[in-house]
Protein backbone atom coordinates (compact mmCIF):
# COMPACT_ATOMS: atom_id res chain seq x y z
CA UNK A 1 0.00 0.00 0.00
CA UNK A 2 1.35 3.26 -1.11
CA UNK A 3 0.99 6.92 1.70
CA UNK A 4 0.03 9.23 -0.16
CA UNK A 5 2.01 12.37 -0.21
CA UNK A 6 0.38 15.93 -0.84
CA UNK A 7 2.13 17.63 -3.96
CA UNK A 8 4.71 20.10 -3.84
CA UNK A 9 2.70 23.50 -4.36
CA UNK A 10 0.83 22.30 -1.37
CA UNK A 11 3.65 21.92 0.87
CA UNK A 12 5.16 24.85 0.23
CA UNK A 13 2.00 26.71 0.88
CA UNK A 14 1.40 25.09 4.37
CA UNK A 15 4.59 26.15 5.24
CA UNK A 16 3.86 29.36 4.11
CA UNK A 17 0.59 29.54 6.12
CA UNK A 18 2.74 28.17 9.30
CA UNK A 19 5.14 30.97 9.11
CA UNK A 20 3.06 33.50 8.23
CA UNK A 21 0.82 32.32 11.74
CA UNK A 22 4.09 32.20 13.84
CA UNK A 23 4.81 36.06 12.14
CA UNK A 24 1.45 37.42 13.59
CA UNK A 25 1.50 35.57 16.75
CA UNK A 26 5.34 36.29 18.05
CA UNK A 27 6.27 39.32 15.66
CA UNK A 28 4.42 41.65 18.30
CA UNK A 29 6.22 40.00 21.31
CA UNK A 30 9.30 42.57 22.08
CA UNK A 31 12.62 39.74 22.46
CA UNK A 32 14.70 40.23 24.84
CA UNK A 33 12.97 41.95 27.83
CA UNK A 34 12.37 39.68 30.95
CA UNK A 35 8.67 41.11 31.37
CA UNK A 36 5.01 39.59 32.25
CA UNK A 37 2.33 41.58 30.92
CA UNK A 38 1.96 45.29 29.65
CA UNK A 39 -0.36 47.40 31.70
CA UNK A 40 1.97 48.74 34.08
CA UNK A 41 4.94 51.26 33.47
CA UNK A 42 7.62 51.83 35.83
CA UNK A 43 8.57 55.20 36.04
CA UNK A 44 11.90 57.65 37.49
CA UNK A 45 11.01 57.64 41.53
CA UNK A 46 13.09 60.82 41.26
CA UNK A 47 11.40 62.55 38.73
CA UNK A 48 9.51 65.90 39.10
CA UNK A 49 5.87 65.03 39.58
CA UNK A 50 3.61 67.48 38.08
CA UNK A 51 0.29 65.79 38.40
CA UNK A 52 -2.21 68.18 40.59
CA UNK A 53 -0.61 70.84 42.51
CA UNK A 54 -1.50 68.62 46.35
CA UNK A 55 1.40 67.99 48.33
CA UNK A 56 3.02 65.17 45.99
CA UNK A 57 6.29 62.83 45.99
CA UNK A 58 8.85 65.78 44.73
CA UNK A 59 7.65 68.05 47.39
CA UNK A 60 8.28 65.19 50.40
CA UNK A 61 11.76 64.79 48.54
CA UNK A 62 12.89 68.42 48.34
CA UNK A 63 11.50 69.47 52.00
CA UNK A 64 13.35 65.82 53.11
CA UNK A 65 16.45 66.60 51.63
CA UNK A 66 16.75 70.24 52.45
CA UNK A 67 15.90 69.84 56.05
CA UNK A 68 18.23 66.69 56.46
CA UNK A 69 21.14 69.12 54.61
CA UNK A 70 20.93 71.99 56.73
CA UNK A 71 20.73 69.25 59.59
CA UNK A 72 23.79 68.11 58.54
CA UNK A 73 25.59 70.98 58.23
CA UNK A 74 24.87 72.31 61.62
CA UNK A 75 25.62 68.59 63.65
CA UNK A 76 29.17 68.36 62.01
CA UNK A 77 29.57 71.33 63.57
CA UNK A 78 29.05 69.96 67.12
CA UNK A 79 32.20 68.24 69.18
CA UNK A 80 30.26 65.24 69.51
CA UNK A 81 27.51 63.77 67.38
CA UNK A 82 24.22 64.85 68.84
CA UNK A 83 21.58 62.38 69.86
CA UNK A 84 18.41 63.18 68.43
CA UNK A 85 14.40 61.82 68.54
CA UNK A 86 11.46 62.77 66.25
CA UNK A 87 8.68 64.39 68.10
CA UNK A 88 5.62 65.39 66.43
CA UNK A 89 5.51 67.20 63.06
CA UNK A 90 2.12 68.74 62.83
CA UNK A 91 0.28 69.12 59.47
CA UNK A 92 -1.59 72.51 59.40
CA UNK A 93 -2.91 72.25 55.98
CA UNK A 94 -6.45 71.22 54.59
CA UNK A 95 -5.19 68.30 52.78
CA UNK A 96 -3.94 64.98 54.00
CA UNK A 97 -0.27 65.22 54.07
CA UNK A 98 1.91 62.24 56.18
CA UNK A 99 4.40 64.23 58.08
CA UNK A 100 5.78 60.77 59.55
CA UNK A 101 6.88 60.07 56.34
CA UNK A 102 8.90 63.57 55.70
CA UNK A 103 10.20 63.16 58.82
CA UNK A 104 11.38 58.92 57.98
CA UNK A 105 13.30 59.92 54.87
CA UNK A 106 15.24 62.88 56.81
CA UNK A 107 16.17 60.81 59.61
CA UNK A 108 17.20 57.91 56.62
CA UNK A 109 19.35 60.87 55.25
CA UNK A 110 21.42 61.67 58.64
CA UNK A 111 21.55 58.46 59.85
CA UNK A 112 22.90 57.12 56.25
CA UNK A 113 25.29 60.98 56.20
CA UNK A 114 26.33 59.75 60.01
CA UNK A 115 26.32 63.47 61.43
CA UNK A 116 23.66 62.54 63.78
CA UNK A 117 22.60 59.82 66.15
CA UNK A 118 18.90 59.15 66.67
CA UNK A 119 17.01 57.99 69.73
CA UNK A 120 13.66 56.00 69.86
CA UNK A 121 11.00 57.79 68.88
CA UNK A 122 7.58 57.65 71.22
CA UNK A 123 5.77 55.73 68.28
CA UNK A 124 8.67 53.25 68.21
CA UNK A 125 9.12 52.95 72.40
CA UNK A 126 6.22 50.18 71.99
CA UNK A 127 8.24 47.83 69.78
CA UNK A 128 11.63 48.53 72.09
CA UNK A 129 9.77 48.17 75.40
CA UNK A 130 8.55 44.76 74.58
CA UNK A 131 12.00 43.40 73.13
CA UNK A 132 13.40 44.61 76.17
CA UNK A 133 10.76 42.76 78.25
CA UNK A 134 10.99 39.60 75.96
CA UNK A 135 14.67 39.56 76.50
CA UNK A 136 14.47 40.14 80.41
CA UNK A 137 11.45 38.61 81.93
CA UNK A 138 10.25 35.78 79.67
CA UNK A 139 13.38 33.28 80.98
CA UNK A 140 14.08 32.18 77.40
CA UNK A 141 17.36 34.22 76.97
CA UNK A 142 20.95 33.66 78.55
CA UNK A 143 21.36 36.55 81.08
CA UNK A 144 24.48 36.87 80.16
CA UNK A 145 24.07 37.99 76.50
CA UNK A 146 20.61 39.51 76.66
CA UNK A 147 20.63 43.15 76.61
CA UNK A 148 19.82 45.25 79.80
CA UNK A 149 16.73 47.42 81.22
CA UNK A 150 17.43 50.36 82.28
CA UNK A 151 20.54 51.11 79.99
CA UNK A 152 18.89 53.25 77.39
CA UNK A 153 20.17 56.37 76.13
CA UNK A 154 17.87 59.24 76.41
CA UNK A 155 18.11 62.41 73.72
CA UNK A 156 19.48 65.20 74.24
CA UNK A 157 17.57 67.55 71.44
CA UNK A 158 14.26 66.75 69.67
CA UNK A 159 13.36 67.41 66.46
CA UNK A 160 9.47 68.81 65.97
CA UNK A 161 7.73 71.42 63.21
CA UNK A 162 4.63 71.71 60.99
CA UNK A 163 3.84 72.34 57.79
CA UNK A 164 1.25 74.92 56.65
CA UNK A 165 -0.51 75.87 53.58
CA UNK A 166 -2.09 78.74 52.26
CA UNK A 167 -4.54 78.61 49.41
CA UNK A 168 -5.11 81.12 46.33
CA UNK A 169 -7.72 81.06 43.50
CA UNK A 170 -8.16 83.38 40.86
CA UNK A 171 -10.38 82.97 37.81
CA UNK A 172 -8.35 79.75 36.37
CA UNK A 173 -5.40 80.12 38.47
CA UNK A 174 -5.09 78.17 41.77
CA UNK A 175 -1.55 79.14 43.44
CA UNK A 176 -0.44 76.99 46.62
CA UNK A 177 1.96 78.07 49.22
CA UNK A 178 3.41 75.57 51.78
CA UNK A 179 6.01 76.08 54.49
CA UNK A 180 7.63 73.55 56.30
CA UNK A 181 9.14 74.40 59.76
CA UNK A 182 11.26 72.07 61.74
CA UNK A 183 13.35 73.27 64.59
CA UNK A 184 15.73 71.15 67.17
CA UNK A 185 15.36 71.91 70.95
CA UNK A 186 17.49 71.20 73.57
CA UNK A 187 15.14 69.22 75.90
CA UNK A 188 17.00 69.77 79.25
CA UNK A 189 17.45 73.28 79.08
CA UNK A 190 14.38 73.81 76.89
CA UNK A 191 16.54 76.50 74.18
CA UNK A 192 15.95 76.19 70.28
CA UNK A 193 19.59 75.23 68.93
CA UNK A 194 18.36 75.05 65.07
CA UNK A 195 15.65 76.07 62.77
CA UNK A 196 14.60 76.02 59.25
CA UNK A 197 12.17 76.15 56.96
CA UNK A 198 11.53 75.24 53.74
CA UNK A 199 8.90 77.19 51.12
CA UNK A 200 7.55 75.54 47.87
CA UNK A 201 4.91 77.32 45.56
CA UNK A 202 2.73 75.30 43.03
CA UNK A 203 0.82 77.18 40.77
CA UNK A 204 -1.75 75.81 37.90
CA UNK A 205 -4.08 76.59 35.29
CA UNK A 206 -6.95 74.99 34.79
CA UNK B 1 54.76 105.80 21.47
CA UNK B 2 52.07 104.67 19.08
CA UNK B 3 53.48 101.25 19.03
CA UNK B 4 53.84 100.94 22.42
CA UNK B 5 49.91 102.47 22.99
CA UNK B 6 49.34 99.60 19.92
CA UNK B 7 51.14 96.88 21.89
CA UNK B 8 49.30 97.89 25.13
CA UNK B 9 45.68 97.48 23.87
CA UNK B 10 46.36 94.47 21.86
CA UNK B 11 47.43 92.64 24.90
CA UNK B 12 44.47 93.69 26.82
CA UNK B 13 42.25 92.71 24.73
CA UNK B 14 43.97 89.28 24.52
CA UNK B 15 43.55 88.74 27.92
CA UNK B 16 40.02 89.72 28.36
CA UNK B 17 39.25 87.44 25.48
CA UNK B 18 41.42 84.46 27.08
CA UNK B 19 40.10 84.48 30.68
CA UNK B 20 36.64 83.39 29.81
CA UNK B 21 36.65 80.89 27.87
CA UNK B 22 39.33 79.26 30.62
CA UNK B 23 36.70 79.85 33.19
CA UNK B 24 33.54 78.49 30.84
CA UNK B 25 35.75 75.35 30.71
CA UNK B 26 35.79 74.54 34.42
CA UNK B 27 32.16 75.28 34.77
CA UNK B 28 31.41 73.39 32.01
CA UNK B 29 33.25 70.26 33.17
CA UNK B 30 31.10 70.31 36.35
CA UNK B 31 27.72 70.32 34.55
CA UNK B 32 25.83 67.68 32.47
CA UNK B 33 23.19 68.71 30.64
CA UNK B 34 20.61 66.82 29.26
CA UNK B 35 20.25 68.77 25.54
CA UNK B 36 21.70 72.55 25.19
CA UNK B 37 19.77 74.49 26.98
CA UNK B 38 17.99 77.50 24.58
CA UNK B 39 17.78 80.11 27.41
CA UNK B 40 20.00 79.02 30.35
CA UNK B 41 23.32 79.22 31.90
CA UNK B 42 25.52 78.60 34.47
CA UNK B 43 27.56 81.80 34.85
CA UNK B 44 29.21 81.16 37.91
CA UNK B 45 30.51 77.82 40.33
CA UNK B 46 32.14 78.57 43.45
CA UNK B 47 32.93 75.24 46.24
CA UNK B 48 34.06 75.65 49.56
CA UNK B 49 34.06 73.32 52.50
CA UNK B 50 32.19 73.54 55.76
CA UNK B 51 33.03 71.98 58.84
CA UNK B 52 33.73 69.15 56.65
CA UNK B 53 30.61 69.34 54.29
CA UNK B 54 31.23 70.43 50.93
CA UNK B 55 28.87 73.39 49.83
CA UNK B 56 28.51 74.51 46.47
CA UNK B 57 26.89 78.04 45.02
CA UNK B 58 26.20 77.93 40.99
CA UNK B 59 24.87 81.24 39.20
CA UNK B 60 22.26 80.46 36.83
CA UNK B 61 21.21 83.21 34.27
CA UNK B 62 18.09 83.36 31.89
CA UNK B 63 19.46 85.30 28.87
CA UNK B 64 15.44 85.70 27.97
CA UNK B 65 12.96 88.19 28.88
CA UNK B 66 10.18 85.35 29.56
CA UNK B 67 10.49 83.35 32.99
CA UNK B 68 11.61 79.78 32.32
CA UNK B 69 12.35 76.33 34.52
CA UNK B 70 14.68 74.30 34.44
CA UNK B 71 15.21 71.00 36.63
CA UNK B 72 19.07 70.50 38.55
CA UNK B 73 20.56 67.51 40.93
CA UNK B 74 24.16 67.21 41.87
CA UNK B 75 26.52 63.67 42.10
CA UNK B 76 28.58 64.29 44.39
CA UNK B 77 31.81 61.85 44.01
CA UNK B 78 34.39 61.23 46.15
CA UNK B 79 38.37 61.81 44.61
CA UNK B 80 38.18 59.39 42.72
CA UNK B 81 35.04 59.94 40.81
CA UNK B 82 32.83 57.55 42.36
CA UNK B 83 29.79 58.41 43.03
CA UNK B 84 29.24 58.18 47.28
CA UNK B 85 25.45 58.64 47.81
CA UNK B 86 22.62 58.03 45.97
CA UNK B 87 20.55 59.57 43.01
CA UNK B 88 19.14 63.03 44.77
CA UNK B 89 15.45 64.08 43.11
CA UNK B 90 15.16 66.02 40.70
CA UNK B 91 14.84 70.10 42.08
CA UNK B 92 12.36 72.19 40.07
CA UNK B 93 13.63 75.59 40.00
CA UNK B 94 12.02 78.47 38.11
CA UNK B 95 13.82 82.13 36.77
CA UNK B 96 12.08 84.87 36.37
CA UNK B 97 13.18 86.87 32.85
CA UNK B 98 16.72 88.05 32.87
CA UNK B 99 17.07 86.99 36.31
CA UNK B 100 20.04 85.45 38.07
CA UNK B 101 19.89 82.83 40.53
CA UNK B 102 22.16 81.41 42.97
CA UNK B 103 21.83 77.63 43.33
CA UNK B 104 22.83 76.34 46.91
CA UNK B 105 23.91 72.83 47.47
CA UNK B 106 24.84 71.23 50.52
CA UNK B 107 26.83 67.64 50.32
CA UNK B 108 25.35 64.84 52.23
CA UNK B 109 28.17 63.00 53.41
CA UNK B 110 31.81 64.08 54.53
CA UNK B 111 33.07 61.80 51.89
CA UNK B 112 31.87 63.85 48.79
CA UNK B 113 35.16 65.68 47.99
CA UNK B 114 33.44 66.91 44.41
CA UNK B 115 30.24 67.24 42.51
CA UNK B 116 28.83 67.18 39.21
CA UNK B 117 25.37 69.05 38.62
CA UNK B 118 22.83 67.54 36.29
CA UNK B 119 20.60 69.87 34.50
CA UNK B 120 17.68 69.79 32.32
CA UNK B 121 16.33 72.92 30.62
CA UNK B 122 12.70 72.78 29.92
CA UNK B 123 13.64 74.79 26.73
CA UNK B 124 16.32 73.07 24.68
CA UNK B 125 18.41 74.67 21.65
CA UNK B 126 18.76 71.16 19.63
CA UNK B 127 15.47 69.18 20.28
CA UNK B 128 12.93 72.07 20.34
CA UNK B 129 10.89 73.74 17.57
CA UNK B 130 8.41 75.95 18.94
CA UNK B 131 8.33 74.80 22.69
CA UNK B 132 9.24 72.74 25.26
CA UNK B 133 11.17 68.95 25.39
CA UNK B 134 9.70 66.23 28.02
CA UNK B 135 11.03 67.04 31.75
CA UNK B 136 12.57 65.10 34.08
Amino acid sequence: MHAISSPPHFRCLQRTALCALCAALFGCATPGTPTVGGNVQYGDAKAVEQVTNEFGSTDLQTIAEAMARSLAQSASGYKTKPLVTIADVKNKTSEYIDTRSITDSIRTQLVKSGTMRFATDIDGMQNQTDELVRQNNSGLYKKSSSIKMGRMEGAKYRIEGNITSIVKRGGDVKDVYYKFSLIMTDTEAGTIEWADEKEIRKTSRR
Amino acid sequence: MHALLRNTLLAAACALVAAPPVMAQTIASKIETMGEPAMLQFTGLRMREQNGLLRVQAELTNSDTAPQTAYYRVQWLDDGGFQVWDDEAWKPVMLHGAQKLTLQMVAPTTKARDFKIQFSASENRALSQSGGTASP
